[in-house]
C-alpha cells in the first residue's frame, strides 16, 4: 500500500514514528510543561489558595532546610549505594569468572535479586531488620553475637541499611557488566604473566583492571542515577524516618504534594531533581562518547 | 597457593549464596508460618509447623478443618494480583506496538530531528519517575483517570516505550540490510517488508524486550500508589504496602510477596542471557547503540 501511494523514505519514517511521538508529547511533554507553570505558583491543594510568585519557590527551596537536608541525605545514600555496588558487584563479577564447583549454580542465583523488584526487596529487608522480630536480629542472637535485639533503623544507621537493602537489589546488575568485560580479558595475557612471575595482585593491577575500566565507570553512572530516584525503598522501609534522617530528595517532593498539599512547591524542587538527573546523564553521555574515540575497549 | 585461592573462592561463593539467597529465603520462611509465629523471639528459620495457609486465602481455598472468612486483606490481594496482571499485559503490548514501530525508523532511516527526537527519548528514560508522576497525578484527576484502567496503562506507557524503543533500535541495527533490500526489490512494500521480513527476524529481540517492559510494570509501585492506591483497580504493590499498618496480616503479606517475586523470577531464569544482552543497549543502564 505505502509503496503505492509513493512516500519517501524520510516521510514513511516519520509516519512510523509519529504514534510514538505523539504520545510522548502528550504524555510525557505535556505534563512537564504542565509541572514547569505550576512551580511558579505558590499553591495549597488543601486551602485551594493560589498565587502567582515567580522564582520565588525555587530560591525558597535552596534555603528550605528540609530541602538542603534531603539532598544531604541524598548524597549519603548514592555515595553509599555506589559504593557497595561496584564492591559488591565486581565481587560477584570475579567469583563469577572464576572455575570452582558450584559455579553455574552461583551465575544463576546471584541475578535473582535484580529480578525480585525494588519494592519487594524492601518489604523483605523491612522484615529482615525489624527490631522486635526481625531476622537479622533473629539470626545473631542465635549466633550469640548479640545479646539483645538490637533497633537497627536508628537515626544515625538507617540510611546505611536503606542503602544496603537497594545495593541487594542493583548489585547483580553492576556484576553482570563487569562479567562481560572480564570476559573480554584475553586469556593469552594471563597465562604470559603468570609466566613471567606476576602475581595474583599484580595481574588484576595490570591486566584484569584495565580491561574492567570502561564497565567500573559504566556501573558508577548507572548506580548514582538509579540510587538518585530511590523511592521503594525509602517508602516501605522507613518512609523517611526516624525523624526526618532517611528523607531522600526524591521523598521530600513525594511528601511536600501528598502529604502537605504544596503542589506548586513540590513541582518546583522536583525540576531541581530534574536539572541534577539531566546533568549527571549528560556527563554520561559524555563519558561514553569519549570511549566511542576509542579510549577503552570492553 | 592455589590452595588459598580455592578456600577464598570457596568463602566468598558461600558468603554471597547467603547474601543473595537469605533475604528471599526469609519472605518465604515467614509466608509458611501462622500470623502469631512470626512475632516469636528468637526468630524461627524453619517454620514450627509450615503451613499453605496464607497462600490458600490468597486464592480463596478453603482448606480442611478451617472455616473460610474471606477478608478485606484477602479480597484486596485477590484483586491486586488481577489488577496487576491486566496492567502487565495490556502496556507492555501496547507499547511494544509504538516501540516497534519507531525504533525500526531509528534504526532504518535518516530524518529530520532525528538527533533531537533521539535526545528527547533519552532525557524520558532519564526522569526521575517521582518528578514525572506529579504533573500525572494533578492531570489524572482533572480527565477522571485516576483509578481507571486507562490510567494506569497510560502511566506505563510513559514509562516503557522510551526504555523499549531503545533496545529496539539497537537490536534492528543488528539484523542484516541486505534482506530487506531483497524483499523490497521484489516487490514488498516498506510496511509488508516490517512485518514479512523484519519482525520474523527480529521476534525473539521483541519478545525479550516486551518480557523486560512486563516486569517493569509488574514490579512498579509508585506509579502504581498514586495512580491506583485505595482504589478499585489497585495494584498488587500497594495492596502489599497497605497491609504493614495491620501486624496480623504480616503472614498473608509475605505469601503475597513470594507469590509477586514468582513472575519475574521466573523471566529472569528463562531469559537471564538473553535479556542481560539486550540491556546492554538501553542508554542509561549502558552503552548507546
Amino acid at each position: 500500500m505505502a509503496a503505492r501511494v509513493g512516500f519517501s523514505d524520510s516521510q514513511f519514517a516519520f509516519l512510523i514514528i509519529i504514534p510514538l511521538l505523539f504520545f510522548n508529547i502528550v504524555v510525557v511533554g505535556y505534563p512537564l510543561a504542565y509541572s514547569f507553570y505550576e512551580s511558579f505558583f505558590e499553591t495549597h491543594t488543601i486551602t485551594q489558595s493560589r498565587t502567582f510568585v515567580g522564582f520565588g519557590l525555587y530560591l525558597e527551596a535552596l534555603k528550605d532546610p528540609n530541602v538542603t537536608r534531603s539532598l544531604s541525605v541524598t548524597a549519603i545514600f548514592v555515595a553509599i549505594v555506589t559504593l557497595l555496588s561496584s564492591v559488591l558487584g565486581l565481587a560477584m563479577a570475579l567469583i563469577m569468572n572464576e572455575n570452582f564447583f558450584g559455579r553455574t549454580f552461583l551465575r544463576t542465583i546471584l541475578i535473582l535479586p535484580w529480578a525480585v523488584s525494588e519494592f519487594v526487596g524492601a518489604v523483605t529487608w523491612r522484615f529482615v531488620l525489624a527490631d522486635t522480630y526481625g531476622a537479622l536480629n533473629g539470626f545473631l542472637y542465635q549466633l550469640g553475637l548479640i545479646q539483645t535485639y538490637q533497633f537497627w533503623l536508628n537515626e544515625s544507621q538507617a540510611i546505611v541499611w536503606l542503602a544496603i537493602s537497594f545495593v541487594w537489589h542493583f548489585a547483580p546488575l553492576g556484576a553482570y557488566f563487569f562479567l562481560s568485560a572480564l570476559q573480554t580479558v584475553p586469556e593469552d595475557l594471563y597465562n604470559q604473566s603468570k609466566a613471567d612471575g606476576a602475581g595474583p595482585l599484580k595481574r588484576f593491577g595490570y591486566i584484569t583492571f584495565p580491561y574492567l575500566r570502561y564497565s567500573i565507570l559504566i556501573v558508577l553512572v548507572l548506580a548514582t542515577l538509579e540510587a538518585f530516584r530511590v523511592w521503594d525503598t525509602i517508602f516501605v522501609i522507613t518512609y523517611g524516618g526516624p525523624g526526618k534522617s532517611t528523607e531522600v530528595l526524591t521523598f521530600r517532593i513525594y511528601r511536600e504534594l501528598f502529604d502537605f498539599g504544596n503542589l506548586g512547591y513540590a513541582c518546583a524542587i522536583s525540576y531541581l531533581l530534574l536539572s541534577i538527573a539531566i546533568i549527571v546523564t549528560i556527563i554520561y553521555f559524555m563519558l561514553l562518547t569519549k570511549r566511542k574515540r576509542g579510549a577503552v575497549g570492553i | 597457593m592455589i590452595r588459598v585461592r580455592k578456600i577464598l573462592v570457596y568463602v566468598i561463593a558461600i558468603f554471597l549464596t547467603v547474601w543473595t539467597l537469605g533475604p528471599i529465603y526469609i519472605m518465604f520462611d515467614l509466608s509458611l508460618m501462622h500470623s502469631v509465629e512470626i512475632f516469636t523471639i528468637p526468630f524461627h528459620f524453619i517454620p514450627e509447623t509450615p503451613t499453605p495457609y496464607n497462600y490458600a486465602r490468597i486464592f480463596g481455598v478453603i482448606l480442611p478443618g478451617r472455616t473460610y472468612e474471606p477478608t478485606l486483606s484477602e479480597g484486596a490481594l485477590q484483586s491486586g494480583f488481577v489488577n496487576s496482571a491486566i496492567a502487565t499485559v495490556v502496556a507492555p503490548l501496547i507499547g511494544i506496538t509504538l516501540s516497534v514501530l519507531a525504533g525500526y525508523s531509528f534504526a532504518r532511516y535518516e530524518f529530520k530531528f532525528k538527533g533531537k527526537l533521539l535526545i528527547f527519548l533519552i532525557l524520558t528514560r532519564a526522569l526521575p519517575p517521582i518528578t514525572i508522576i506529579i504533573p500525572f497525578y494533578v492531570i489524572l484527576s482533572q480527565f477522571n483517570l485516576l483509578g481507571t484502567y486507562g490510567g494506569l496503562i497510560i502511566v506505563y506507557l510513559s514509562m516503557i516505550t522510551p526504555l523499549l524503543t531503545w533496545v529496539l533500535i539497537g537490536h534492528f541495527a543488528t539484523i542484516p540490510i541486505d534482506i530487506e533490500r531483497a524483499a523490497r526489490t521484489d516487490g514488498c512494500s516498506r510496511l509488508q517488508t516490517i512485518r514479512k521480513v523484519v519482525l520474523p527476524i527480529a521476534a525473539s529481540g521483541i519478545l525479550a524486550s516486551l518480557l523486560i517492559a512486563a516486569m517493569m510494570v509488574w514490579n512498579d509501585f509508585l506509579f502504581a500508589l498514586i495512580v491506583s492506591g485505595g482504589t478499585r483497580v489497585q495494584t498488587l504493590t500497594p495492596t502489599i504496602a497497605g497491609l504493614f499498618t495491620n501486624n496480623t496480616e504480616y503472614a498473608i503479606m509475605s505469601a503475597a510477596a513470594v507469590l509477586g517475586m514468582i513472575p519475574t523470577i521466573t523471566v529472569a531464569l528463562l531469559f537471564q542471557k538473553y535479556i542481560l544482552r539486550l540491556r546492554i543497549v538501553d542508554p542509561i543502564t549502558a552503552k548507546a547503540p
